[in-house]
């Protein structure tokens, strides 16, 4: 998660893309971003600070930052917007994951990244699974 | 001339021409209109001849292993009738369904599992992309009505293919999310193996395509029609054909 917050702070606005804790969208918004969470579960459609949407089907404005907490789960969002991309994705292959993430390159090509700045590996906290992490460009 | 067309698809080998035959014949038994029954199929035979027999490459533009069964919304404004229907095989019709039919559709129509608790299951498991609560088996809309879906489809095939591992999924994702697809009501269908392995209600489905690689489901004892209690009224249905 360090390493995360390293990149995040270098910017102003961020999307957050398909986060279920709240408890990293409040500590985004209190480093003083602007920090949008969007998410497809409709779990979140009364919450006032989610806009519960599908950002790969629904017609959603992302900011110039966009953080994608679970990458396995949906369609590359960099294939489809430009901006700055903080990519995490999991090779967990859970029943649900369309798009299992093995690793740091995978993220890089999906996204159509031309530029990464960084890039990490973790392992889980079970270490069951490993958790890839990338930060780069598309535009 | 009927103004009623009914498909079912058939391909591999997990189901055989007596499904088809069947299903007709069930289909003749409690619908009192006339119809015209087609099964696209990869073999005909020993279907009967009063079925129309069509080539199930026909409901394939797309090379795809992914978004199973999407091929049945290949059959919306496909030489479409006043009113058009898809079925699946592994159903049961055992009681008079000529209204259900017949009705207006002004919208495509879609089963709602209401066997399964929506909360427990479905809603608390959304977010982790594993939910699916509506259901494809037996599917109704009037002319032209469903031509939203087929169009929408072919606009975001690309993130569809990439995103969902089977039509209802991507039917309960997208469209029963956004509110698109209408439901029929609760008392038309019911799941033999998850309601008491009795046949209720207008139309049992058996469902089990989707349990084969569910782990979670492989103590859970599901019937096939064919060695269900109920496969001497299915058999029944193909006297005469």
């Amino acid at each position: 998660m360090e390493k995360l917050f390293e990149w995040i702070v270098n910017h102003d606005e961020i999307s957050l893309l398909c986060c279920p804790s709240f408890l990293l969208h409040k500590q985004i918004k209190q480093l003083g971003i602007d920090c949008q969470s969007i998410n497809y579960d409709i779990n979140f459609k009364d919450m006032p600070s989610i806009i519960c949407k599908d950002f790969v089907f629904d017609n959603v404005k992302l900011k110039s930052t966009v953080f994608h907490y679970n990458c396995e789960k949906t369609y590359p969002v960099g294939k489809m917007h430009q901006g700055i991309f903080i990519l995490r994705g999991d090779d967990k292959y859970h029943n649900g994951d369309c798009n299992p993430i093995t690793s740091c390159e995978k993220l890089i090509e999906d996204n159509n990244l031309t530029e990464v700045f960084d890039q990490y590996i973790s392992k889980s906290k079970n270490k069951k699974y490993n958790q890839y992490l990338v930060y780069g460009t598309n535009i | 001339m009927s103004n009623i067309k009914i498909n079912c698809l058939k391909w591999g080998t997990l189901y055989g021409s007596e499904y088809v035959n069947r299903t007709y014949g069930g289909l003749l038994k409690h619908c009192k209109e006339p119809f015209h029954f087609v099964c696209y199929t990869d073999d005909p035979k020993d279907i009967s001849s009063k079925i129309e027999v069509r080539d199930i490459q026909e409901l394939r533009p797309y090379d795809t292993k992914k978004v199973f069964t999407y091929e049945k919304l290949i059959l919306i404004d496909k030489d479409e009738y006043e009113k058009n229907l898809w079925l699946d095989l592994d159903l049961l019709i055992h009681q008079d369904i000529t209204d259900i039919i017949t009705r207006p559709h002004k919208n495509i129509t879609f089963i709602w599992n209401y066997w399964n608790n929506y909360e427990r299951i479905s809603l608390f498991n959304y977010g982790k992309g594993v939910s699916c609560h509506t259901n494809s088996s037996f599917v109704a809309w009037d002319k032209g009505t469903a031509s939203w879906l087929l169009d929408y489809t072919h606009k975001n095939w690309e993130k569809i293919e990439w995103t969902y591992k089977s039509l209802d999924k991507y039917l309960f994702y997208q469209h029963h999310r956004n509110g698109r697809i209408n439901l029929w009501e609760e008392g038309i269908f019911s799941n033999f193996n998850k309601q008491g392995y009795q046949l209720k209600n207008k139309i049992s489905l058996f469902n089990t395509s989707h349990l084969y690689n569910n782990k979670n489901m492989k103590d859970v004892k599901h019937y096939e029609l064919h060695e269900s209690t109920a496969a001497e009224l299915w058999k029944s249905y193909s006297n005469g054909l």
